[in-house]
């Protein structure tokens, strides 16, 4: 009986020792410092390919652009995409480029804490540092909102932020390049835009039981999307079987409708309303002949 | 005997029934009545949507005719004439509405409106053609896409520019294809918020 006593103690103990080591660990990056001046146009143009406006403003309830987003319900728990204006207390008018491009690219936070991926960082590992300069220069032009970002409600153990550390280790990976020598200008543009800030795969790609995409089934489609939706697959393949051409997929992200007349609704109708739409002919045909042509896993 | 007899009116019964009911029941699975008429309402302004998009799409060459006829299609299965087909509390399966169209009804009758005057307009504007394939880039609403008018320019919240709506001026000289933009971001619009999401594939 004491030794039962005795082992469930050190059990107990090892475990606070590891949750005090995790909540501890640093993973900030080492700042980077030297950047190249923004180009604001340019900065507001990715703004709207990488989903920022989408996500952080408040479309259906008519909330101000960037002043923090709708409520994404997912299995585990409720996220609050936060407050971006330059409000220096509720949004991020206090930070800094260098600051904003770690938040960016390495998920983490000014103050050294990890963010949920339901923040696509993972995807904007890929920016470079004059993508980071321009958008840095586009969010300076946002009118401050005094609007406070509300806690994110996860469940247990999800609540406990110092156990993403652990999750970075298991799933992220650096970014790596998805370019290839031997295909066209316009194809390696379509895989830098579809692999980069547009994150097709966030909600395209399939997740695994801790919320992370299974890249052996990359673009499958997936079913739990936040709010209980599903995405179809956008495999090269399952596009062709569908029927899907080059002018489909331009038309599709350019006016929201689908071949047979349709339009796109639930959050796809988002992505091309505040989003895609918004992106120029020779985007969209990069990112539809990249779709229609990405490499088998 | 008698019980042949019942049996035989039984048997009647049973065949007007299922002659009655597969008379309502179309190419949407299940629908009768109401929900039946709104889908098929749709129907008819998705089949208008699919010729105008051939047409945007370039797919086939600039009809003035036919994206008239189409916009005016849609135009008058816009407005009241789809609002009426929503009445409170109809949104029982297999009806793909949200009971959210009766308690943001003015929302939703807004959209319902704005597919109106949207359409009317491009319907209108027919004859202006359409730009030059591989001209000006264009955003569904005419906007330049790197011209600043999204974010920046000092402008508060011009990150969200664009997003006006056109004054009843501007529709009766914008291009077709901007008014086919407004008219699909409509649809958008309505659909993200109003429609569950079915899935075909």
């Amino acid at each position: 009986m004491k030794r039962i006593a005795v082992l469930m103690c050190s059990v107990a103990l090892v475990a606070v020792l590891m949750a005090v080591l995790l909540w501890w660990w640093p993973i900030n990056p080492p700042a980077q410092t030297n950047f190249p001046p923004g180009d604001v146009n340019r900065g507001a143009y990715l703004a709207r390919m990488a989903g920022c406006i989408a996500c952080h403003t408040d479309i259906k309830g008519n909330g101000k652009p960037l002043a923090g987003g709708a409520p994404i319900a997912t299995q585990f728990g409720t996220f609050h995409p936060p407050n971006l204006t330059t409000d220096s207390r509720f949004g991020i008018g206090s930070w800094t480029l260098p600051q904003f491009a770690t938040a960016l690219r390495a998920g983490v936070s000014p103050s050294g804490k990890p963010y949920y991926p339901a923040f696509p960082y993972p995807f904007y590992g890929a920016l470079s540092d004059q993508d980071v300069a321009d958008l840095w220069a586009a969010f300076k032009t946002v009118a401050p909102v005094e609007q406070p970002s509300p806690q994110q409600d996860l469940s247990f153990p999800f609540n406990m932020r110092f156990g993403l550390k652990l999750w970075r280790t298991l799933f992220i990976k650096p970014s790596r390049s998805t370019e290839s020598a031997d295909k066209s200008t316009r194809w390696n543009r379509g895989a830098q835009i579809v692999n980069g800030p547009a994150h097709c795969g966030a909600c395209h790609t399939p997740r695994n039981l801790l919320g992370a995409r299974i890249e052996t089934r990359k673009f499958e489609g997936a079913s739990n999307l936040p709010g209980g939706g599903t995405s179809p697959a956008i495999t090269a393949a399952a596009l062709k079987k569908a029927g899907w051409k080059s002018s489909d997929i331009t038309h599709a992200l350019r006016y929201g409708l689908t071949p047979k007349g349709d339009s796109l609704g639930g959050s796809m109708g988002e992505v091309v309303s505040e989003g895609t739409r918004y992106l120029s002919d020779d985007d969209l045909n990069a990112i539809a002949t990249y779709l229609l042509d990405e490499p088998t896993k | 005997m008698s019980l042949n007899k019942y049996s035989t009116a039984a048997l009647a019964v049973l065949v007007a029934v299922i002659a009655t009911a597969s008379a309502n029941v179309s190419a949407h699975t299940g629908a009768t009545g109401i929900v039946k008429e709104r889908m098929d309402l749709m129907d008819r302004i998705g089949d208008a949507m699919k010729v105008l998009s051939g047409i945007f799409k370039r797919e086939h060459a600039y009809d003035a005719d036919a994206v008239a006829k189409s916009a005016r299609t849609i135009r008058d299965h816009a407005g009241t004439a789809m609002t009426k087909l929503f009445p409170e509390g109809s949104a029982n399966p297999p009806s793909v509405a949200k009971p959210e169209i009766w308690r943001n009804w003015k929302s939703f009758k807004a959209l319902a409106k704005d597919l109106e005057t949207y359409s009317a307009a491009l319907a209108d504007a027919a004859p202006r053609g359409d730009t030059p394939a591989g001209g000006m880039p264009s955003g569904p609403a005419g906007h330049g896409m790197m011209g600043g008018s999204m974010m920046g320019q000092g402008m508060p919240g011009s990150m969200m520019g664009g997003q006006q709506a056109p004054t009843s001026d501007m529709l009766t000289v914008m291009p077709p294809r901007a008014l086919f933009g407004h008219v699909t971001a409509t649809c958008a619009s309505c659909h993200t918020k109003f429609r569950t999401e079915k899935h075909e594939h």
